[in-house]
């Protein structure tokens, strides 16, 4: 029974997470160009929206987009956001590096992979994950260093 | 030639008609530009060597992001990384990078977005017929 529930968590948190098939195409060349199109399950909806809301200064830049633009992509985040319950995906200062979920999944990278300088930034998913560009955070990760 | 092979050639010639209706060769592009930068500045002739200079240019306007060259790196033809976030990008001679400046709309919308960011302006019509006149002299 132990045994069992032992697998069913680790299968679970095993999973790749992966942008969804409802990806609008613009969410991939509009944010997926300066950054990896990170997966909206990464961060609450509530927190989503304040990062949609405020894209005139998005972590120091001008990302402002278009109402036009902007609306396919604020639908899809809040229809594929994490729960605004689930305080696992609560992201401090709305970065979704900063959620319990993230520090978890990443609790063994050492401190020198994290400054390598493929890597840079924790939001620099590419650094590790070769897939990340095409939306997909998986497991086909070298980490540079070692761990 | 069979028929079910001339309909075959005849859609893979309305696909390709298709394809390129919309897209343009980097140097249309320069003439476009030029074009329209001739309007305000009569004689405008297309400038690499002050491209150049604009690409290597510090404007300074952000801290992070000072010139084209953080990101892209001094050689267009060389693959960049965003000095923010990390992430890779494509080089931007289209001699290495056969998309770029091919689309019309695509290339508007990044001179928006980076002129404002970088240079803290757009880019005239000039500039960006200087810029890209440069990028077509990069050779890998």
């Amino acid at each position: 029974m132990l045994a069992a529930v032992t697998l069913a968590i680790a299968s679970r948190a095993d999973a790749d997470i992966r942008l969804p098939d409802d990806t609008p195409p613009s969410y991939r060349t509009e944010c997926g160009t300066c950054h990896d199109p990170f997966a909206p399950q990464l961060m609450r909806k509530a927190d989503w929206k304040q990062v949609v809301a405020g894209l005139d200064r998005h972590y120091g830049v001008n990302a402002a987009l278009s109402a036009d633009e902007v609306q396919p992509i604020a639908a899809f985040l809040d229809r594929r956001g994490a729960d605004d319950a689930d305080a696992r995906m609560a992201a401090a200062e709305l970065r979704l590096t900063a959620t319990e979920y993230f520090r978890r999944r990443h609790a063994s990278v050492s401190r020198a992979a994290w400054a390598h300088a493929d890597v840079k930034r924790p939001s620099n998913c590419g650094g590790c994950h070769f897939t990340s560009d095409q939306g997909v955070f998986g497991h086909d990760v070298s980490i540079p260093g070692g761990r | 030639m069979s028929l079910a092979a001339l309909r075959l050639a005849g859609a893979l010639l309305g696909f390709l008609l298709a394809s390129s209706a919309a897209a343009e060769f980097p140097a249309e592009m320069v003439a476009r530009y030029a074009a329209d930068a001739a309007k305000a500045q009569p004689g405008y002739v297309p400038s690499a060597a002050a491209g150049r200079e604009f690409f290597l240019r510090r404007f300074d306007v952000s801290a992070e992001l000072p010139g084209c060259a953080t990101c892209h790196t001094e050689n267009p033809a060389a693959r960049g990384k965003h000095a923010i976030t990390g992430k890779r990008i494509a080089p931007l001679a289209p001699s290495a990078n056969l998309d770029r400046f091919t689309d019309g709309a695509h290339v508007e919308k990044w001179f928006k977005r980076n002129c404002t960011e970088i240079v803290g302006r757009e880019c005239t019509a000039a500039e960006k017929a200087n810029f890209v006149s440069f990028l077509l002299t990069v050779r890998p």
